[in-house]
């Protein structure tokens, strides 16, 4: 077995095509997860009980159960609930829900890293809650995980992959067309993992670039 | 759908599905332990051109999504189109990758100075090796290994998309015979729960063991 160059001039479109699909899947879940994460974290410094005790629990599942089931559990699952969901909505759902929960637990760590003192700080110039962790907590603690979060992003690009089995067009599914039409394993799941490593190296300069960018603060600028 | 329908599918998901999955990770775990403990001695040392070519497998490896990973070991590898192989060894290589990275991690976190306090009380440097740096470092990488492990585990589910059929190759199969997804995919997800939140709970102990080995019992705020 050997990589054939001219089964790639011809089908490398359908490659392309993956890419931008992986790459729109990519950023749409990076927005929906950090959002969704975030919001989840911020929950959890209300510190309510019941409300505790069930984000817990879903925190627990997110990062305990494979992606896979989740997947599949949201695609075939919820609509025998009489919930229909289009696959990129599904697709979206499932990975936002996964890495939401990780990403959580990520910004529950920034946040109890900062000192009891800015809660108080914040009382003593009579703010409430709400607004303690949108002006005084969330900036603080989203500078602090930058770089936890820059490094997960690669993580959910990786999760992209897993929606070849719900037949979204992205790199793996492109690359399985490829080699059911031509047989030619390498060539196909090859350029597959060179794109994946292509772009996983242009996520970690961007990333790096966003960490040295926030080093010193800008989170705080913004808000 | 009444009771005994529910036992039936746990009964099968368990038997069919869940020892499966249970049969890969042992082997998988082991040889992906070897690469990693190999792999992790090997850099630490900073072979020229070995270091680099285990730097880029350790790089791709990170870089390539686990379930292209199977399709190459099913297709592109000589694997002789089994399954369980193909599955076996794309979890070696990619999880061997992160757990050489977590063993080069604790074997360079340990201070230059215990080999100089090593060598200052004559030992050799298979001595020290033996008494001063390995005790320390199997401290130091247990908790990640074992929250390797349970990467690993969560992992085994994307060997059903080379058709080895494990637990949730299982509930695709027995929802495609029943047409019931809710109850066969939460009882899929209970399996892999269980498992994984038991081998957390592990991992936290070795961590809060290995934090009072190295910084003693006193309580030490916000370590706890």
């Amino acid at each position: 077995m050997h990589f054939e160059f001219h089964v790639l001039a011809k089908h490398y479109p359908v490659l392309l095509k993956g890419l931008v699909v992986t790459i729109e899947y990519t950023l749409i879940c990076l927005v929906t997860s950090l959002c969704f994460g975030t919001f989840i974290a911020i929950l959890r410094t209300f510190r309510i009980r019941l409300l505790d005790f069930l984000l817990i629990a879903y925190i627990n599942i997110g990062r305990e159960v494979p992606l896979l089931v989740q997947l599949y559990f949201i695609f075939f699952g919820l609509p025998a609930l009489g919930i229909s969901l289009s696959t990129p909505v599904a697709a979206v759902l499932a990975i936002t829900l996964n890495e939401g929960a990780f990403i959580a637990e990520i910004v529950r760590g920034g946040i109890q890293s900062i000192s009891r003192g800015q809660w108080e700080a914040a009382r003593s110039v009579s703010m409430n809650r709400v607004q303690a962790v949108r002006h005084i907590i969330l900036p603080q603690a989203l500078n602090k995980v930058i770089p936890s979060l820059v490094g997960h992003t690669s993580y959910i690009l990786k999760d992209t992959a897993i929606l070849t089995v719900i037949a979204v067009d992205e790199i793996t599914s492109a690359a399985g067309y490829i080699n059911d039409m031509t047989l030619s394993s390498l060539t196909a799941f090859g350029s597959a993992a060179a794109m994946y490593v292509a772009l996983f190296w242009v996520l970690q300069h961007v990333g790096s670039r966003v960490e040295r960018a926030f080093r010193y603060g800008e989170v705080l600028k913004w808000t | 759908m009444d009771l005994t329908w529910h036992w039936n599918i746990l009964r099968i998901l368990f038997l069919k599905g869940f020892i499966p999955t249970v049969k890969l990770v042992p082997i998988a775990m082991f040889l992906a332990l070897l690469v990693g403990v190999v792999g992790g001695s090997l850099r630490v040392l900073r072979i020229p051109v070995l270091n680099h070519l285990l730097g880029i497998y350790a790089y791709v490896m990170r870089g390539v999504p686990t379930i292209l990973l199977m399709f190459i070991c099913y297709f592109v590898l000589p694997t002789g189109r089994n399954p369980m192989n193909a599955a076996i060894l794309a979890l070696v290589l990619s999880n061997g990758a992160y757990m050489m990275e977590i063993v080069r991690g604790g074997l360079e976190a340990i201070d230059r100075g215990q080999h100089d306090a090593a060598k200052a009380v004559a030992m050799n440097f298979w001595q020290s090796i033996r008494y001063i740096i390995l005790p320390q470092a199997v401290l130091l990488v247990l908790p990640a290994l074992v929250g390797q492990l349970v990467l690993l585990i969560k992992v085994t589910a994307l060997a059903s998309v080379i058709g080895y059929v494990e637990l949730t190759k299982m509930a695709l199969n027995l929802n495609g015979s029943t047409m019931s997804p809710l109850p066969i995919f939460f009882y899929s997800g209970c399996f892999y729960f269980v498992v994984c939140h038991s081998l957390k709970w592990v991992a936290d102990r070795c961590e809060r063991i290995t934090k009072e080995r190295i910084m003693g019992k006193a309580p030490i705020h916000g370590l706890a």
